[in-house]
């Protein structure tokens, strides 16, 4: 037996925190066996071990920390790794109704365009591409629409709930599992859409709050003289006590972050069922380099201490096997003009265009293939103990770094301990507050 | 990540294993055989089941893991003595 390539240690509170990132698994050692492990790989010694203290040897191995030697663990990376982004059970289409927008928040990559709409063409070539996937992959499963833009909402009518009723059916008729998902600053939700979307399918819905009610205000505003914190939380609200799932976004950057304070405020009055139903999720806003990471932290503990589910950005890195649906090879992204891309990370730009929707279904340009092949090319990864959570980001910072060794961390301020403590603490956390639902 | 609070739920995970670990001089919590000092091991070994009864102490999700043998344990966390 040998070390594992994917074990990380670290020191706190007189004990030594050992993590396997293939295995997920977590161990707290005792200083003395981390020493014995230690003499171990010095002495190359883990039959040794195993005579000296069996039942450690035993754990080790039933852990992941110890492999067998002929092991090749990338391999095993990147076979899951394949199983993962390649697997043909399931679908995920991603439709951009519009690249307008209701707001105009300072920190969004998009560039927006009044007057975008899909039209009648490209929503009939877009039934046509789901009538054609679900002919051509008899292997197919599951089928996941996600609802982007833009604003998505601003054509609810016109453009989401036909073709969501359209797909749902097609899906049902051809006995998939369907469901459907929203990006939407939720703004514009109503009572009739929460009826139709009780008996849609809904996954979730993911609502983004700026801050407490006057730094969001400030950022997501109707007009001057009037905000959205407070319709946009009585949306979260009333989604909630429907019963359909809301991850609330948090966005935060080097001022607003004490601000979720206020905002777990405003959602004490959830009913435990209502709680069932929201996920707060805290991620910093792109132009701020180096988040305050053990602050958010504290954040993210003082909701779970209230019994709501909350991750920090740290805590739900999965690069592996939580990859990007970007990452997948049966994904898409549809513009409203028929535009293909993969990433809904950036600016739909015709640059950064991957193919395009036509009569015959998706034609995927040269970058769909380079996209697919960008993964385990960046030599840091290669050698780096917790490769299987982050594997470098996703394939869209492989594709932006492909001349050059990289390591996502880098210059963040963040630590490769910092994620793997987070996790730690995640798991510990969501047990002590009974918050292992999904 | 030092300066965690100290009444903080990993603290008192922490604190816990403090706990075992003076204890098993004198009688064990949960009942377990030290394979020598310093050296016990728990065997809420991860995600599947608490495959022994006498070691739910182990498993900082007590609540789920500590009477039967049959009890899903949902926290993978392992700790070694």
């Amino acid at each position: 037996m040998k070390a594992s390539k994917y074990n990380f240690f670290f020191p706190y509170m007189e004990k030594i925190v050992g993590f396997n990132s293939f295995t997920s698994e977590f161990a707290v050692l005792d200083t003395f066996l981390k020493d014995l492990y230690d003499a171990a790989i010095r002495e190359n010694g883990f039959d040794q071990l195993k005579e000296y203290h069996s039942d450690f040897h035993e754990m080790l191995g039933s852990l992941g920390f110890i492999v067998p030697d002929e092991e090749d663990e990338l391999q095993k990376v990147i076979n899951l790794r394949n199983q993962i982004d390649f697997d043909d059970a399931h679908y995920h289409l991603t439709i951009n109704p519009t690249m307008n927008c209701n707001f105009k928040c300072w920190y969004c990559y998009e560039s927006h365009i009044k007057g975008s709409k899909m039209n009648a063409q490209n929503i009939d070539k877009i039934k046509n591409a789901v009538d054609q996937i679900l002919a051509e992959q008899p292997n197919l499963k599951t089928f996941h629409l996600s609802w982007f833009g833009g604003e998505p909402l601003l054509y609810f009518k016109d453009v989401v709930q036909p073709l969501s009723d359209y797909i749902q059916e097609k899906c049902q008729s051809g006995n998939l599992q369907y469901s459907v998902g929203f990006t939407t600053n939720g703004y514009l939700i109503d009572p009739n859409m929460i009826e139709w979307l009780k008996t849609s399918q809904v996954d979730h819905l993911q609502i983004t709050l700026d801050g407490h009610k006057e730094r969001h205000d400030n950022v997501r505003n109707v007009n001057k003289n009037k905000g959205s914190y407070d319709k946009i939380v009585s949306n979260i609200f009333a989604l909630a006590e429907a019963g359909i799932k809301v991850i609330v976004r948090i966005n935060y950057d080097d001022k607003n972050l004490d601000d979720a304070y206020l905002i777990l405020e405003d959602f004490m009055s959830m009913t435990t069922e209502q709680k069932k139903f929201a996920r707060f999720s805290f991620h910093n806003v792109w132009q701020i380099n180096s988040p305050d990471v053990q602050k958010c932290e504290d954040i993210v503990t003082e909701y779970r201490k209230n019994a709501f589910h909350a991750d920090s950005y740290l805590s739900s890195i999965d690069g592996v096997r939580g990859s990007c649906y970007a990452d997948k090879k049966n994904q898409v992204t549809v513009n409203y003009n028929g535009d293909l891309y993969k990433c809904t990370a950036r600016d739909f730009t015709k640059g950064n265009k991957e193919g395009q929707l036509t009569d015959e279904g998706l034609t995927w340009n040269g970058k769909y293939d380079q996209r697919l092949n960008s993964k385990f090319k960046n030599r840091p990864c290669l050698e780096c103990p917790i490769m299987p959570i982050c594997n470098g980001g996703c394939s869209q910072q492989a594709l932006e770094n492909l001349d050059r060794d990289y390591c996502v961390w880098e210059n963040s301020g963040i630590e490769k301990k910092d994620l793997v403590f987070s996790r730690f603490k995640k798991m510990i956390e969501d047990s002590e507050y009974s918050l292992n639902l999904n | 990540m030092e300066n965690q609070k100290k009444d903080s739920a990993v603290e008192r995970f922490m604190s816990s294993i403090d706990q075992l670990s003076r204890d098993k001089q004198g009688k064990l919590r949960g009942g377990f055989v030290a394979v020598f000092a310093g050296a016990n091991t728990g065997t809420c070994t991860n995600e599947g089941t608490c495959d022994d009864t006498s070691n739910a102490d182990f498993c900082t999700n007590e609540k789920q893991c500590k009477n039967s043998s049959n009890d899903v344990c949902t926290n993978s966390v392992t700790c070694f003595y």
